[in-house]
């Protein structure tokens, strides 16, 4: 089957054109990408690129593929989450497309994309990560991770997710973002701080693993970014708050901090991060035995969560299975075509091609 | 009015005084950095309004919306760090989110004083804005 994948969901524009589960071209535009002064994509600017791009990547993409748009058999395209703004460019565009060339349309939800990022192959059918869908062994844990999402799920089958817990405040990714602001990386931030906690000693401070005796599987970062903060506080020795708050943004905090100092920062909260999600997949593994342990999202690129990940593995003896291309883990397109198959399988086309809305705010379930 | 929160109980009585005028929509616009406990603060109102869900934070998508135990009532709570011009609160329909007898917890309102201000014009709408301060690991100051 023939798919062309869609995703707009945050700042890049990305299209994949998909034969079954090889990847036959995958393009993306995010040269305008455009970061403000507070980190963090301008969502109007990226609703304005997808607009303007739309086009032009998916006549590029169709270029790669060698195939024309009426090869295609379906449209996939993201619907949730994401920006609503942003996601709302690419869903009228793929009903467009839909429409005119007389397509199955297929809403994808992006964070499933995650999910099943992994079995992605080139295109003579060689799998990226190592992973061929006869691998998948029922049951198993999918964790997806990212900048928006730290979620857990439980699947006894494919495309049944059973929520078995979450961030109840920040997402991981988002943690790494805001702390690496703290300490002065600019936006994203999570590459530099993985860099910078080589150098550091994961040691130098005491940070909380918050949630560790909640006895469920739920994670919480935002404590964990505030602990960082009194330990920069005191390390500044700034007790009391800048009277004049425009003076005083996160990014100055990093001030008069050694260089030591912010990759020792750098190091402890990574450990505190990586070790509390590692505590509740620990637990996870144990309540629920699965054959394997699925990863999708961003934070799989960080190669310090990668080792700590494949020791619980083999110690015990589950499975580990992860994106293993940089732009496999981060937010593309060919993962929404791959996801597609499996709707497409579960004959989870959209019926009514105008009822297809956004979502920005769209779990699995 | 300024409050030295050290309890995290306190904030109910905060919030109780905040959302005592319900006739309209209530905006709250917070103020403060990161780990000042605007997210804790929101928490706080949610469990005050009822609400099932975990609040968890809106950065990524900017807005996210909670039904609370009163029908007529829904908690948006929104995170503007990522913002920069006032088409874009335009674009992502904050006017119109103030309306009925809806909550609106806005992060880093700070960034848009104007804009928020203007809200003022929207019918019964009450606005209020809270500075929340670190003094120490547990304690808040809070300005409203």
């Amino acid at each position: 089957m023939k798919i062309l994948a869609i995703d707009t969901s945050c700042d890049d524009t990305s299209v994949a054109i998909s034969e079954d589960l090889r990847i036959l071209a995958n393009v993306s535009w995010s040269k305008f990408k455009t970061h403000n002064d507070f980190g963090g994509v301008i969502p109007t600017e990226a609703k304005r690129q997808h607009k303007e791009f739309l086009d032009p990547v998916i006549a590029e993409a169709l270029k790669v593929s060698k195939l024309s748009i009426e090869d295609i058999d379906a449209i996939a395209v993201t619907y949730g989450p994401g920006l609503a703004i942003a996601l709302e460019a690419g869903i009228e565009k793929a009903k467009e497309l839909s429409k005119k060339y007389n397509k199955k349309l297929i809403g994808v939800n992006h964070m499933i994309g995650h999910i099943y990022s992994s079995l992605a192959q080139d295109e003579s059918g060689k799998s990226y990560s190592g992973i061929s869908i006869s691998d998948i062994k029922f049951p198993l844990l999918a964790l997806t991770i990212s900048g928006g999402h730290t979620d857990l799920y439980f699947m006894e089958n494919h495309m049944e997710f059973k929520r078995l817990g979450g961030t109840i405040d920040d997402a991981v990714g988002e943690a790494y973002d805001k702390v690496g602001r703290m300490i002065g990386l600019g936006f994203p931030a999570g590459y530099k701080l993985e860099t910078l906690a080589k150098d550091g000693d994961l040691n130098a401070y005491d940070f909380p693993r918050p949630m560790a005796n909640s006895g469920d599987l739920n994670w919480s970062f935002s404590g964990l970014k505030t602990a960082v903060l009194y330990q920069i506080k005191k390390l500044q020795n700034v007790y009391e708050s800048k009277p004049d708050k425009k003076e005083f943004r996160m990014n100055d905090a990093s001030m008069n901090l050694s260089e030591k100092e912010i990759s020792d920062l750098a190091a402890s909260f990574q450990e505190a991060a990586l070790e509390s999600l590692l505590m509740k997949l620990r637990k996870a593994i144990s309540q629920y035995s699965p054959k394997m342990l699925v990863i999708g999202g961003g934070v799989i690129a960080n190669q310090a969560l990668r080792n700590k990940l494949e020791k619980l593995c083999d110690i015990s003896k589950t499975k580990l299975v992860y994106p293993i291309p940089m732009w496999l883990c981060t937010d593309n397109a060919s993962m929404i075509a791959i996801a597609a198959n499996f709707y497409a399988k579960n004959n989870l086309y959209i019926k009514d091609i105008d009822s297809l809305d956004r979502i920005p705010g769209l779990e699995i379930s | 009015m300024n409050f030295l929160i050290s309890d995290i109980k306190q904030y109910q009585t905060i919030i109780q005084k905040i959302l005592k005028y319900d006739d309209g929509p209530n905006v709250i616009a917070l103020v403060g950095d990161l780990g000042s406990g605007k997210t804790t603060f929101t928490k706080e109102i949610a469990k005050y309004l009822g609400v099932n869900q975990n609040v968890i934070s809106p950065t990524f998508i900017i807005h996210r919306e909670y039904l609370t135990s009163d029908i007529k009532k829904t908690l948006h709570h929104l995170d503007l760090y990522r913002l920069d011009h006032n088409f874009e609160l335009d674009e992502i329909g904050l006017r119109n989110l103030v309306n009925a007898r809806n909550v609106i917890v806005i992060e880093w309102a700070d960034k848009f004083p104007k804009y928020i201000k203007s809200l003022e014009k929207i019918k019964s709408v009450q606005i209020t804005w809270v500075n929340l301060e670190y003094i120490d690991e547990d304690t808040r100051r809070f300005s409203i």
